[in-house]
């Protein structure tokens, strides 16, 4: 059988609800509700989430509407847009990427 | 059916709680719940659980499925495969050794029913589902048609040796 712990949600796909586990997460497609994981979220470059994020690492390559909840870094990439808070203590918005959100990252 | 570089994969420690649709295939190695509309072939792995209503194109179930399955071109279940709830499609294959309760419509030719279930299951505990799901919507027994309808029951012997073989 299969040993996989990726979860992948491809581009044709819709997922209305909640994602959670202790898989890494891919979506390439669209995810609106609620996604949660032990490891690491990532939204590809086809990715559009409409949903909060709970996760260890999170990437945005393509676009997030929501909030980010991230126990490491938050990243968004070049070309990676996201409307939303973030609170992670490492978080890097790369040139090009666009955000419009608060920012927490936990420090003093 | 669109290929994909990236497969839809639920994960074996993921769980998905509400609607997946989409027109590319899709292994289920995790548990998922709600509804799944996919055109393309739904792979239910063995470590796979499903309680959901499935519709699409070809559905293969070597894991746990609850619910009502309707597949529009082929559905497979495999030996390891357990379902509860009814199964649709045109042709059908049961593997001996899987488990189901429920019933059976095959459309078009009943001849393509390949039906070779020790069909031991009695109750949903048996299969060990860690929430006993809601039973399947209750057959439609009025609906008229050229559909051939199989329900097999529970204590039914197999009644065709090794004919799951034939269809591999």
């Amino acid at each position: 059988m299969t040993t996989n712990d990726k979860t992948v949600i491809g581009n044709s796909i819709t997922i209305e609800g909640t994602v959670d586990g202790t898989d890494d997460l891919v979506v390439h497609g669209t995810v609106k509700g609620k996604l949660s994981t032990s490891k690491g979220v990532t939204v590809a470059k086809s990715g559009k989430v409409e949903a909060d994020v709970n996760a260890t690492a999170v990437e945005i390559v393509g676009a997030l509407s929501g909030g980010i909840v991230a126990k490491g870094k938050a990243e968004i990439t070049a070309g990676g847009r996201m409307i939303g808070d973030i609170k992670a203590p490492r978080i890097m918005i790369a040139d090009g990427a666009k955000f419009t959100g608060n920012i927490d990252m936990g420090g003093a | 059916m669109a290929k994909n570089r990236t497969p839809t994969t639920i994960a074996s420690h993921t769980r998905v709680d509400g609607k997946i649709r989409g027109d590319e295939d899709l292994l289920v190695l995790g548990r998922t719940s709600g509804a799944i509309e996919i055109e393309g072939l739904v792979e239910v792995a063995g470590s796979g659980i499903v309680e959901a209503d499935v519709l699409a194109t070809r559905v293969v179930i070597a894991g746990v499925v609850v619910g009502t399955v309707v597949a529009t071109e082929s559905l497979v279940v495999e030996s390891t495969g357990r379902v509860v709830g009814s199964l649709t499609a045109p042709t059908l294959r049961i593997a001996e050794g899987a488990q189901y309760a429920g019933r059976l419509e095959v459309s078009g030719d009943a001849r393509a029913a390949d039906v070779a279930a020790t069909t031991k299951v009695e109750t949903t505990s048996e299969i060990a589902l860690p929430t006993p799901a809601a039973p399947a919507p209750a057959p439609r027994k009025d609906r008229p048609s050229t559909t051939k309808r199989i329900v097999v029951k529970k204590q039914k012997k197999r009644d065709r040796n090794g004919v799951a073989a034939a269809m591999h």
